[in-house]
């Protein structure tokens, strides 16, 4: 029961952080004054999420995540659906062998989802026809994207744990009292 | 692309957000206002004045000159030109993902702009609107692989922009320029009025080097756009 509800919590958050950020990503120019292209943190917020959660939120919350950049981008929906999907499908199906809760696991799943997430929507745009350069402009965006993914990643982890720790009520533990071995004055009648 | 009802879908989910930013956005300037003194305002009105008797001194010339152009016109047999209006619009965002150099503006069908309107800056064009909903447009700028111009370097030849040729905004591809176009660096750029989209003489950049591309068929030269597309707040669409 608690480790549903915190699911849902978690299910919940990073559902509200996804449009925040993707209009963020929309009006904010400083990063493209200063670096020249916006980098994308969609990977980093649903991070916790492909760690975490069952593959039915998974791909919900890409689905989700694709909508709302759909709003502000001409990237096609299934451009920007199908590579955090499967990217967060594959993650889910490697849980057994990652410390969901290192944070080096945290920095190189987002790190390595950025990288995926970029180079996925690029070949699935030439596939779909469009004419796009590859060259040093692709790998200047996906570096940066890596980068600012792994150092973000965490940091959207750690946030979402802490929501998760101050949404969900704890349940109290067992108390050492136990009745059987409850001293009883007087006389012991058989 | 990017027109359909999933993106539609995305647009509405994303309005109170486009609400509230515009909301702070205005809080903003009325804090501005407040905050500058009283004599800078003062100055600053007197400088506006000057500027509008000088620019109502420049359209007369102008009107003057148009007559005189329709005039012209008419002697020869030639079409008149098509009159444009310009409607101001401010950008209120940017496509995130670098392959895609696309803004919106808060422009659209209601304010009567239509797909392929030439959008522009007073420093050059910028664009063209690309796509338009009924309260904002889509306008894909100058590097975007969907807005192509047609442009005419300065006593050279004619060539098409397509699209940008590095990941910094501002520098972009002039392609298929004749082998035999002797291009020399800081040639001004302007649209050649083939195509029909945008019309002739709107300034476009300087040419910054060039090149022999597919083994000396043609030439490609780098140009730097006149307008900074990286920074751009407010722009002028070309209506009808």
């Amino acid at each position: 029961m608690g480790d549903d509800q915190i699911k849902n919590v978690y299910s919940w958050a990073i559902a509200v952080v996804v449009p925040v950020v993707c209009y963020l990503e929309f009006i904010c120019e400083l990063p493209r004054r200063v670096i020249g292209i916006q980098p994308d943190v969609l990977p980093a917020v649903l991070t916790w999420g492909w760690l975490v959660l069952g593959p039915f939120s998974i791909t919900l919350l890409a689905f989700w995540a694709a909508l709302c950049f759909s709003g502000i981008s001409q990237n096609p929906f299934l451009v920007t659906f199908l590579p955090i999907a499967v990217f967060g499908l594959w993650i889910y199906r490697q849980r057994g062998v990652l410390l969901v809760r290192n944070s080096v696991t945290q920095i190189v799943v987002s790190g390595v989802g950025a990288g995926v997430v970029t180079l996925g929507q690029y070949i699935l745009l030439i596939l779909s026809g469009v004419k796009m350069d590859v060259g040093a402009s692709l790998i200047y965006q996906v570096i940066v994207n890596v980068v600012f993914c792994a150092v973000m990643g965490p940091i959207f982890c750690v946030f979402f744990q802490y929501l998760g720790i101050v949404l969900v009520p704890r349940k109290s533990g067992q108390g050492s009292f136990r009745p059987d071995r409850e001293i009883r004055r007087g006389r012991i009648i058989c | 692309m990017g027109n359909t009802w999933l993106a539609q879908v995305g647009r509405a989910l994303l309005l109170p957000f486009f609400g509230i930013g515009r909301g702070i956005a205005g809080n903003g300037e009325q804090l501005q206002l407040l905050l500058t003194p009283r004599s800078e305002l003062i100055k600053e009105n007197i400088r506006l004045r000057v500027r509008v008797e000088e620019l109502e001194l420049e359209v007369q010339r102008l009107q003057e000159v148009e007559r005189e152009n329709r005039r012209l016109r008419s002697l020869i047999g030639w079409q008149q030109q098509t009159p444009w209006k310009l409607k101001l619009a401010r950008v209120i965002g940017r496509d995130p993902s670098s392959w895609w150099r696309v803004v919106q503006i808060d422009l659209g069908e209601k304010d009567g702009v239509e797909k392929d309107a030439p959008v522009l800056t007073p420093a050059g064009l910028v664009g063209k609107v690309g796509q338009v909903d009924k309260y904002f447009s889509w306008v894909y700028l100058i590097g975007d692989p969907r807005c192509r111009v047609s442009v005419v370097v300065e006593e050279g030849p004619m060539g098409i922009i397509q699209n940008a040729s590095s990941a910094t905004a501002g520098i972009v591809d002039l392609n298929y320029l004749p082998k035999s176009a002797e291009l020399r660096p800081g040639q001004r750029v302007f649209t050649s009025g083939v195509g029909g989209i945008f019309p002739k003489g709107i300034p476009i950049g300087v040419v910054i080097d060039s090149e022999d591309v597919e083994l000396g068929l043609y030439k490609r030269a780098r140009v730097r756009l006149s307008a900074d597309i990286s920074r751009l707040e407010e722009v002028w669409v070309m209506i009808k």
